[in-house]
């Protein structure tokens, strides 16, 4: 009977996802859960203005993201063009883009929660964590975090939303930018929105 | 002469079939960037604040009403195309989904079947061609209707016919009903293409580039076409 069964056995084995096994799925895992957490945490928090949720989730995501590796990424072959202070001014004007463009759609939050639908390990080590959205006029839609290792932190590195992917979709505005006008013109851009970004939050506050 | 005529579609899906792999994704962008901003003008002048005041008077269980139903009458599409796939799982799946909708979520006024467990995955002719390997085409932004790609446009007809509202004799009521599903589905974006056009860096580019990716994504659902592309994307060696 024994004998019959291991072939099974194995199979099952052989069958499980990778995640059950593998220490990276598992460590990036917990880190996404702990930051989506976090995020939920704070919104659904009802002692804060929204202008502190905002700050508590901006806070969040500076540690979370790794926004150098997200930078590169989006730059790719255009980001050797840069000078390494334009690189340090990039990564600094990308993040607080980056904080803008997501902070300013927290008012729509509506008690929506986050399921977490497994993990994939990917090229180069990085781990995908699959997430759907339950609730709300987005139910259903699919976002799926990458993360990376690196000096021994997990991060994410991307969001892919409904398949469209965060990284790609900005290489693909940046680059059209970069041909016409090279690094300085990218940076004034991203500087241009993000001031008028904060010139609209004063008001709002007022 | 006014006849349309169905082999010059087929001539086009040939040749995109002979060059599955397009060398550039936009070389129509000229073109493309008018009729994009004759979009955005349509969309600014008209479709937004009519969306606007629908949205401020229709209240939202009515929206959602109005979304099920039409969302309801695209099933059928789903369902051939998910057999002409060869998904004859999710085809039996969508088929249910359209029978509880449609009888017990009264004429698929009430989305009964997605809390069985029947949610709707889209699925068109585009994608249909997709599956079969024909590629994508230049991108291509259709007048009033936006972002396409050529395959997506030449499969549009069918996706027409397979809409049951299509088969209705009164030109009056599908003119109506069309005006109602976009008034409505506008009203359920507003704040997120507010958002979108306020932020991107480049509207155009970035729509067209969403638009890409998400098409992508809903054609290599589940297969692993797509990793080698995903593999440049995350690639930063000796960055």
């Amino acid at each position: 009977m024994k004998r019959i069964l291991l072939p099974f056995l194995w199979i099952a084995l052989l069958a499980t996802p990778a995640s059950a096994q593998d220490p990276a799925t598992a460590e990036a895992r917990a880190v996404l859960d702990a930051t989506v957490d976090a995020v939920l945490a704070a919104l659904a928090n009802e002692s804060t203005t929204l202008a502190e949720k905002r700050a508590e989730i901006t806070a969040v995501a500076y540690e979370r993201f790794d926004f150098e590796t997200m930078s590169k990424l989006v730059l790719k072959r255009d980001w050797k063009k840069f000078t390494a202070t334009e690189k340090a001014e990039f990564i600094e004007a990308f993040r607080t883009y980056l904080a803008n463009n997501y902070g300013s759609r927290l008012s729509r939050y509506n008690q929506e929660s986050i399921d977490r639908l497994g993990e994939k390990l990917e090229k180069r080590g990085d781990v995908t964590v699959k997430t759907v959205i339950r609730g709300g006029d987005a139910e259903g839609a699919a976002i799926d975090y990458r993360l990376r290792k690196r000096d021994e932190e997990w991060r994410i590195i991307d969001v892919v939303i409904e398949g469209i992917s965060l990284v790609g979709n900005f290489r693909s505005q940046f680059s059209d930018v970069l041909q016409k006008g090279g690094p300085r013109e990218l940076l004034s851009r991203l500087e241009t929105k993000n001031a008028e970004e904060q010139a609209g939050n004063a008001a709002e506050e007022i | 002469m006014n006849h349309f005529h169905p082999v010059i579609p087929l001539l086009a899906l040939a040749a995109l079939v002979a060059t599955p792999v397009a060398a550039e994704e936009d070389p129509w962008r000229g073109l493309n960037q008018r009729t994009h901003a004759f979009n955005e003008a349509v969309d600014g002048y008209v479709l937004e604040p009519v969306a606007k005041g629908y949205d401020f008077v229709v209240p939202d269980v009515v929206q959602t009403g109005v979304g099920n139903f039409f969302d309801n009458l695209l099933v059928p599409r789903t369902v051939i195309n998910d057999l002409l796939q060869g998904d004859f799982r999710e085809g039996a799946r969508h088929t249910g989904r359209f029978l509880v909708n449609t009888v017990v979520g009264i004429g698929g006024l009430f989305d009964v079947a997605d809390g069985a467990g029947l949610d709707h995955d889209r699925e068109d002719f585009g994608q249909t061609l997709g599956r079969w390997g024909v590629g994508t085409g230049p991108y291509f932004v259709i007048p009033f209707l936006g972002p396409s790609t050529l395959r997506d446009t030449l499969a549009l007809p069918a996706d027409y016919a397979a809409n049951p509202a299509f088969w209705v004799d009164e030109g009056i009521i599908t003119g109506a009903a069309t005006a109602l599903d976009l008034t409505n589905r506008r009203a359920g974006a507003l704040e997120e293409i507010a958002e979108n056009r306020r932020t991107a860096i480049d509207f155009y580019v970035f729509v067209r580039d969403a638009y890409l990716q998400n098409r992508e994504e809903h054609v290599t659902e589940g297969a692993a076409a797509a990793d080698d592309d995903d593999d440049d994307l995350y690639d930063d060696e000796g960055l």
